[in-house]
Formats: structure tokens, C-alpha cells, sequence
């Protein structure tokens, strides 16, 4: 996995990634600091809510089934807050409601754990592909 | 404990026999089941998943629950002759639920431990370096000097109330050392904690000895014990201090006594309790070859003898002169190449301390995974770096499948299958063209494997994750694209390799980027994989393949399979029944030999629509066709009987009855067939043929079993015939056994084209041999018949030969 496009011209893009299972934001951190972004991660939906209030990013990864407010909850919240962010769910109990249901509340893509970091790296990718195209 | 409804005998039998081969098929789709799950534990060991608890939880059920009915099954088939193998399943299964639940295992009552039997299973026990230490040091060149270790457990009991339980064991201990050692020895007593809470938390200095009476051991134990801190969990370390000519440490960046890029080598000449004289330091390259970038060297007495009894400036090999530094360059990069390897299987950065014996032997003495510092955050400075390190980089290769992530720099080696591996640089970045198990030795002294063809489920990539080694398998080009001799980073969990040093990937590395042995998942994922994953029975006829001896999960579907297969192999002699089962006869003018040969079909093996009498066109069994294919050449079967002599007709009496009895062997040629597995009884004249193969997509569930016994002449000729067939059968890669004139012979894993050239060349066999040792009047005459088949199995196209059969 090389640098993005974006890292190489001196734009990093911005990352927030939320899993309440740590080894799973220690694990996605360094692999998309490497690729070229800026990352912060969270283990709980509150913390992240307000960082999402306070500063925007180019991509959301977030965990579904947490304490508090659930990943459903903090997708629909941050596509309220900041509509332009793509969001991309991961979980460990996919089914297909569930994975209709992000969908329908405006997630990108959908991923089960577990899962190789170059698939996600390869959602990523395109999103932002995407994103360049429009 | 489970019952099970007898198996049923209907009038043919016949819905008996479906009922055990929809079992054995059960089985091996079981098999395939638990083995892709294991392989999927595996790969996330390695780095290749991101994975949570959730994870580790719902693997353990799925293999347990497919383990469990793997066991039903077999039972199930064989009439509950194996229930015991219930009672093992539970036993794994109540370790991997305590391993989850973050209980110590079945070792947690381990109060001692020798220092020979540490493992990666004794982690909890002994603590993170000391494991690492006992895996690592060997290959790298470095002794480890005997010792015994007071474990976690050991530690708590002495603490609280099983303090004399804990001092017995450690006197046991002390005795098996002592007469390992010789006689009592003045012991280093080190103290180890345990567990990545405690790191940078080193309570006490190493109390430099103890002993050498068992009971001053004891005392100065009793007394660490009671000096170590309330909190916390502790192993203590006791092992034999030989007298050392000097000692040292080798230390790198993060300890910040070293720049990045780098490791310092420490040197001083050792007395009884430590260094005596200046210290001496070596900055060496952190990647391999580990090239020194400059030393401080002590003025020396020229007079005064250097370790290994060198002189200053005398010459040494090749004409040169030997210098005056404490330490050799071949001995800085063997300690380098083991630091280095160390730190990688410990997951962080550490200090190893060293010592080189009177003897000139380089010891590992203590690895301080806490001295190595802390692996902190990259400042966005560094990251920046990173960043355009990686866009100005040069990428040699990418693809690939990850069997062990990680990141490490190295000189490209290329290793063939038939090279010495000792011939490996140590901390080289080994090219292959596969994967293959003779490469295992090769591994554990490389920095990085790149391969272009191999299996990230397989034995070398067990090997890899064991010693976490970065491994890249099915690298399309690796040959090609990294020339021998080129200098490379190979970041495995990225699938590329990079031309040159990149260190800033390099120091990435020591941020946490892969998963860690310190990570609580991957503690608890190794631990379970250690009761799943290892295969340690793998010879049937050895006394330890049984119930009892099954110690995981591989074990028992391992065994469940063999056995399986014996009651299949069994299956006309265990159940007389079939006998009247409603098999359809092949038709002999249409196989163009004189076999008379019945077919009974189980699932698939004959076409639809096929009548009563049978052609080979019918047989929709594969192993069955192939078998056929060879079984049928009529060249095979066109010898003439040799005359007999009285011997013969004597000795066959004997085991016939009388010539008036018919053949030896009584009852039907008897076929079995389904569209992936065939069993074939044959009884021609006086010797008894069983073929026994399942034919499937899976090579790993192939194999072709064969049993052959009897004939009618005398011993000698009946054995030269059997002699004849093990020559033949081995040359074609066959395990084989012989006792008296009984042959069985076993061949394991294959392709299917591969199943349909062996059964082909054993049904040429079978035709081949079936009087053959009325012919055998001499010994020579073995030799000249294995090359007579040999002649006419290469003039015989087989199937598989060009693909499929």
C-alpha cells in the first residue's frame, strides 16, 4: 500500500475511526497513518460525538454494537452534523437488517470483522475516488 | 456421556452402507470446516485480520461444535467404539472457554518449570521474554545456560498458603538441575514480571547469585518473594552463572541510548559479579547484515590476552590483524541478528543482556522488554516523513498474501528447496520460489521470507507467525523482480517490498503498527491456538495415536479421519451382509479381462439409467474408473501361469483346505463405489486385494489405501512377490508395511489427477502380480519383474497422466 494522491500533494485526509474493542483502533491507526492520513480514534460514541461536532472529517469508521449510543444512532448523527463525510460501518454481528439499515441511514459501505486492513484500505480508496469524481 | 441408536442391519446391508459412507463424507466436510477456521485463527495471528473478542469467541464455538459432531460421526460409524474421545473433546473445550474467559489454562497449577521446557504455552506462567527468549536464542547462535523457573503460579502459592507445596517443587527442580549441571552451582536468580501491565514496572535488580546448596536457593528465594512488590504477577528465574570472560548489553533506539537506525553493542571484560574493566561500545546498522557504523574501543595491554586467547595486532584469519576490540565482527552481528530477532518475536523493543563463557560461547542471559522503552506516538513531523519516505520509495514487488505481518529490512538471499539453510546469511530476506517446509530451518534465521507460490495456511507460515517473522506468500515476479544481493524492506502486511533501507518504515515499526504479543486478543488467540492448532499425532501405528493421546482439536479430527477410513477399509469384513447386497455385475467381455467383478453404488458411482449388467462406461466413480483403467489392460493379465512344483501345491493346501476348497479367500469381487470414493475387495486366486480411495477436489482428503495378503506358492515366492510390490509402491511415493505375506500401503494428499495415475498404476499392479510369485524361483527375479512393470506402465497411457482421469 503506497500514499494517497492527497498525502503526496501535502493534503492529509482526516479519519475518525470508533470501535469500543481498542485493539481494533490500534490496529486501523497505524495502517491509515502509513496510507497517508490524519487518524483519531475513539472507544466510546460520546467522545467521538463531540469531536465530530467540533471538527470535520473526510471519513468515518465506527463500530455498531456499543454501550450508550449505538452505531446506528452515531451514523444518523453524524450524517446530520456533517453530511459530506463518508461513513463506513464495521461490526462483528452483521446481518442483513442490520447492513440494510446502515445503508438506508446513509452509510458507505458495510464491513464484517473480521476483516484484512486491504479491504478496508480498498473502501477507503474508493470513497474518496468517489468523492474526487463528483 | 452421549449414546448412540446400534447401527442397523437391513436385509442387503446396502442402507447400511449409505448411512456410513453420508457419515465419513460428514466427516471430512467437518474436517474442511475446522481446518478453515484454524487457518482463519491463524491469519489472524499473523496480522492478516483485524479482529475483536467477538471474534476469538465466536471461532472457538464454531471449531468446538464441528469437532463435537466429527466425534458423533465417527462413533456413529464405527458401532461407539470410540466414546472416549468424548471425554478429550470436553477436556479442550473446557481450556479454551477458561483461556477465554482469561483464566490461566491447564498450566496454571504449574508451580516449576525447567528452563529446557519453556514454550509459548508457558507465557502466562514465565512471562513474554523469557518465552521469547527460550524460542529465539538457539538458531541465532546464542546458548542459553540451564536453568529452572519458580512460575507465576508458583510465586502466589508461596506467597499465600501454599508455601511448602511451592518449595517442594522448587527443590524438585533444584535436584533435576543440580544432576543435570553436575552438582549444586552458584545459581543468577532474576526476577520476571509478568504480563504487559508491568512493563517499564522492573521491581527488583537481578540478585547476581544463590546457592549453591538447595537450601541457600531456597533462602534467597524466600527472601526475592518477599521483596517483590503486593501488586502484580512474578516468575522467578534461577539459572546456572558461568564464569564469563565478558558481558554486555545490546540496545536499541528506543532505549534512547542509541540514534535510530541503530543498535549499540555493549562490552566489558565480566567478573564473578559483573564488569570489571572499561566498557567498550559498537554502533552497528539495525538492518541486516548489521554493518558497524563506528566503535569506542578501550586501550588494552597489547601483552594481554583478548577473548578466545588472541593477541592485539597479531594476525588473525585471511592475513588480517586481529585488532584490539573485545568483541570479533562475527560475534556483534550474531548478537544483533538475535536482539533484532528477539525484539520481534517479544513484539517491542528490548534489551538483551549477554555474556561470552570462558569457553567462548555467547550466552542470552535476560532479555528486559521494560529497558527497551516505551514504543510512544509518532509526532506528525515523523509521519510527515514517513509519508514522503514512502512516495519517494521504489516498489520492487507488491501482492502477495500476509502470513506474518510486519516490517523488516534485509540483503535478498535466494534459498533453493535442496540448499543448506545453515548457508542463509542470519538476517537476510529469503526468496523462494515456494513455501515449503524444508525451508523452516532457513526462516528462523532470516529477517523476511518472500515467496511466489505458497499456502499462508501452511507449515511455513505456522513457522513464521511462531517466530513472527514477516512472510509473504504467492509473491507473482519475487525471483525476477528482487535480485540476490539487492538490499530491501519488506513491509508483509503491505504486500511490497521496497528497494533499499527505508527507516522510516523501519522505526514506524516500534510504534505499535502491528499487532503485538503484548495485545491482550493476540495473547488469548495464541494461547487458544495452542490448544487447536499443533498436530502431534501423526503416526497410526505408533502406541500414542489413541483417544487419550489426542491433546487438540487437530489431534482429534486427525484421528477421528484415520479411524474413519480403517472402518471404511474394514467395511466387507466388519459387515458379511453385504454379501447379498444388490450389487450389479461388471460385464467381462466388456472390461476385456477375465475379472469377474460386482459393483455395489452407493451415491453417484454408477450412471443413471445403468442396467443390471454393467459396462465400464457406467462407473461414474472416479477412483473406481482409474482403478479400472489400469486393472483392465489386458497386457497386464497376459502372462501365463507358471507351472507349480510340490512345494507350492503343499503349501497351498495348507492354507486352502485342499485344492477342492476353491480359492484361499472366499466370497465375491465386491466394488463399492460412489462418485468420490471406491472400496474394492478382490479375490484373485489365492491372495486377497483390498483398495480402499477417496478421489474428491480437496488433495489435502485424497488417498488410496491398498492390502494385499496370500498366494499359493511357498513362503519365499509368496514374499519375493510382496518384496516386488513394496519396490514398485514405493518408487510410486507409497508408505508401506510388510509382516510375513500381509502388505498394506498408504498414499496421502494429492491432486486428483495425481489419485488417478496412482490407482491406475496400482490396478496395472494388481493385474500385473496376481500369480506372479508362482513365477518368483529366484531372488533376482524381483529385480527383473519391477523393471518388466515399470516397462509397461510407462508403454500403458494412464488417466492423470495429461490431467483429469
Amino acid at each position: 500500500m503506497n500514499t494517497t494522491p492527497e498525502a503526496q500533494a501535502g493534503k492529509r485526509p482526516r479519519i475518525l475511526i470508533l470501535d469500543d474493542e481498542p485493539i481494533v483502533c490500534k490496529r486501523l491507526k497505524p495502517a491509515f497513518q502509513k496510507a497517508g492520513f490524519t487518524v483519531e480514534t475513539f472507544v466510546d460514541s460520546a467522545s467521538a460525538l463531540a469531536r465530530v461536532k467540533e471538527a470535520p472529517f473526510d471519513i468515518v469508521i465506527t463500530d455498531l454494537k456499543m454501550e450508550g449510543l449505538d452505531g446506528l444512532a452515531f451514523l444518523a448523527k453524524v450524517k446530520e452534523l456533517r453530511p459530506e463525510a463518508g461513513v463506513i460501518v464495521i461490526t462483528g454481528f452483521a446481518t442483513l437488517e442490520t447492513a440494510r439499515e446502515s445503508f438506508r441511514k446513509g452509510a458507505f459501505d458495510f464491513v464484517a470483522k473480521p476483516f484484512k486492513l486491504k479491504d478496508i484500505m480498498d473502501i477507503v480508496a474508493r470513497l474518496l475516488a468517489g468523492r474526487e469524481a463528483s | 456421556m452421549p449414546r448412540f441408536e446400534p447401527a442397523r442391519r437391513t436385509a442387503d446391508g446396502s442402507d447400511l452402507l449409505r448411512r456410513m459412507f453420508a457419515r465419513f463424507r460428514r466427516i471430512l466436510e467437518l474436517n474442511t470446516r475446522v481446518l478453515a477456521t484454524m487457518a482463519e485463527m491463524e491469519q489472524a495471528l499473523g496480522g492478516e485480520y483485524v479482529f475483536d473478542r467477538a471474534f476469538l469467541e465466536s471461532s472457538v464455538r464454531a471449531v468446538a461444535g464441528n469437532v463435537q459432531q466429527i466425534v458423533y460421526s465417527l462413533n456413529a460409524i464405527s458401532g461407539d467404539r470410540h466414546v472416549a474421545l468424548f471425554d478429550r473433546y470436553e477436556a479442550i473445550r473446557n481450556i479454551l472457554d477458561d483461556l477465554l474467559a482469561g483464566g490461566p489454562g491447564p498450566y496454571g497449577a504449574m508451580l516449576c518449570v525447567s528452563r529446557r521446557e519453556v514454550g509459548w504455552e508457558h507465557e502466562p506462567l514465565v512471562g513474554l521474554a523469557e518465552a521469547a527468549l527460550a524460542g529465539a536464542t538457539e538458531t541465532l547462535g546464542l546458548s542459553q545456560p540451564d536453568g529452572c523457573l519458580l512460575t507465576s503460579a508458583g510465586v502466589a502459592a508461596w506467597r499465600g498458603a501454599g508455601r511448602s507445596a511451592a518449595e517442594k517443587a522448587l527443590a524438585e527442580a533444584l535436584a533435576g538441575l543440580f544432576a543435570r549441571l553436575g552438582g549444586p552451582r552458584r545459581l543468577r536468580l532474576d526476577v520476571l514480571p509478568i504480563g504487559p501491565a508491568l512493563a517499564g514496572a522492573r521491581p527488583l535488580p537481578p540478585i547476581p547469585a544463590a546457592g549453591p546448596e538447595t537450601a541457600a536457593v531456597l533462602a534467597a528465594v524466600g527472601a526475592a518473594v518477599a521483596d517483590l512488590p503486593a501488586a502484580g504477577s512474578f516468575a522467578l528465574r534461577l539459572a546456572a552463572a558461568p564464569a564469563l570472560a565478558l558481558c554486555g548489553e545490546v540496545l536499541g533506539p528506543e532505549s534512547g541510548r542509541t540514534p535510530p537506525g541503530s543498535l549499540t553493542v555493549t562490552a566489558a571484560p565480566s567478573g564473578p559479579s559483573g564488569p570489571i574493566g572499561p566498557v567498550e561500545r559498537y554502533r552497528l546498522r539495525r538492518a541486516a547484515p548489521h554493518d558497524l557504523i563506528r566503535s569506542e574501543i578501550a586501550p588494552k595491554d597489547p601483552a594481554a590476552p583478548l577473548p578466545g586467547n588472541g593477541l592485539s595486532l597479531r594476525p588473525a584469519t585471511g592475513g588480517l590483524l586481529r585488532g584490539s576490540a573485545l568483541l570479533a565482527p562475527g560475534q556483534l552481528r550474531c548478537l544483533a541478528a538475535a536482539a533484532t530477532a528477539l525484539e520481534t518475536a517479544s513484539g517491542g523493543p528490548a534489551v538483551l543482556t549477554w555474556g561470552l563463557s570462558a569457553a567462548g560461547e555467547l550466552l542470552a542471559l535476560d532479555l528486559d522488554l521494560a529497558g527497551g522503552g516505551p514504543a510512544g506516538e509518532e509526532s506528525p513531523e515523523e509521519l510527515e516523513n514517513l509519508s514522503a519516505s514512502l512516495a519517494r520509495a521504489e516498489v520492487l514487488l507488491s501482492g502477495g498474501s500476509t502470513a506474518q505481518s510486519g516490517v523488516a529490512a534485509g540483503v535478498v538471499a535466494y534459498v533453493a528447496e535442496d540448499a543448506d539453510p545453515e548457508a542463509v546469511p542470519a538476517g537476510a530476506v529469503v526468496v523462494a520460489r515456494a513455501a515449503t517446509p524444508r525451508l523452516s530451518r532457513a526462516l528462523r534465521r532470516a529477517s523476511a521470507v518472500v515467496t511466489e507460490v505458497g499456502a499462508v495456511a501452511g507449515h511455513l507460515a505456522t513457522i513464521a507467525r511462531e517466530y513472527r517473522i514477516p512472510a509473504l506468500f504467492g509473491a507473482a515476479g519475487a525471483l525476477a523482480r528482487l535480485p540476490e544481493g539487492q538490499l530491501v524492506t519488506v513491509d508483509a502486511g503491505g504486500g511490497v517490498v521496497y528497494r533499499g533501507l527505508i527507516e522510516a518504515l523501519l522505526s514506524f515499526r516500534a510504534a505499535g503498527q502491528e499487532l503485538s504479543p503484548a495485545d491482550p486478543e493476540y495473547v488469548t488467540l495464541r494461547r487458544l491456538l495452542g490448544f487447536i492448532r499443533p498436530l502431534n499425532l501423526t503416526d497410526p501405528a505408533a502406541s500414542e495415536f489413541s483417544a487419550a493421546g489426542c491433546r487438540t482439536f487437530h489431534d482429534i479430527i486427525h484421528y477421528c479421519h484415520e479411524r474413519a477410513v480403517e472402518e471404511l477399509i474394514a467395511i466387507q469384513e466388519r459387515h458379511p451382509e453385504l454379501d447379498g447386497a444388490a450389487a450389479r455385475r461388471l460385464d467381462p467381455a466388456a472390461l476385456g479381462v477375465p475379472l469377474d467383478l460386482s459393483v455395489l453404488d452407493l451415491d453417484g458411482g454408477v450412471a443413471p439409467g445403468a442396467g443390471q449388467r454393467l459396462t465400464p462406461a457406467d462407473i461414474r466413480s472416479r477412483p473406481l474408473s482409474a482403478l479400472l483403467a489400469g486393472l483392465c489392460r489386458p497386457e497386464a493379465w497376459s502372462r501365463q501361469p507358471a507351472s507349480l512344483g510340490l512345494r507350492d501345491i503343499l503349501s497351498g493346501l495348507g492354507r486352502a483346505g485342499g485344492l477342492g476348497a476353491g480359492p484361499g479367500y472366499a466370497g465375491r469381487n465386491l466394488a463399492i463405489a460412489a462418485r468420490t470414493y471406491c472400496n474394492v475387495s478382490l479375490r484373485l486366486g489365492y491372495h486377497f486385494n483390498v483398495i480402499d480411495s477417496f478421489l474428491g477436489e480437496d488433495p489435502g482428503q485424497n488417498y488410496v489405501y491398498y492390502r494385499f495378503v496370500g498366494g499359493f506358492a511357498d513362503p519365499v515366492r509368496r514374499s519375493r512377490r510382496v518384496e516386488l510390490i513394496r519396490r514398485v509402491l514405493e518408487a510410486r511415493d507409497f508408505k508401506v508395511e510388510v509382516r510375513g505375506d500381509l502388505l498394506t500401503a498408504r498414499f496421502k494428499i494429492g491432486t486428483p489427477a495425481e489419485l488417478s495415475s496412482v490407482l491406475a498404476r496400482l490396478g496395472l499392479l494388481t493385474g500385473f502380480t496376481r500369480q506372479l510369485d508362482l513365477s518368483l524361483t529366484a531372488d533376482g527375479d524381483v529385480a527383473a519383474l519391477a523393471a518388466e512393470f515399470a516397462a509397461l506402465a510407462e508403454a500403458a497411457p494412464m488417466p492423470g497422466a495429461g490431467g483429469e482421469g
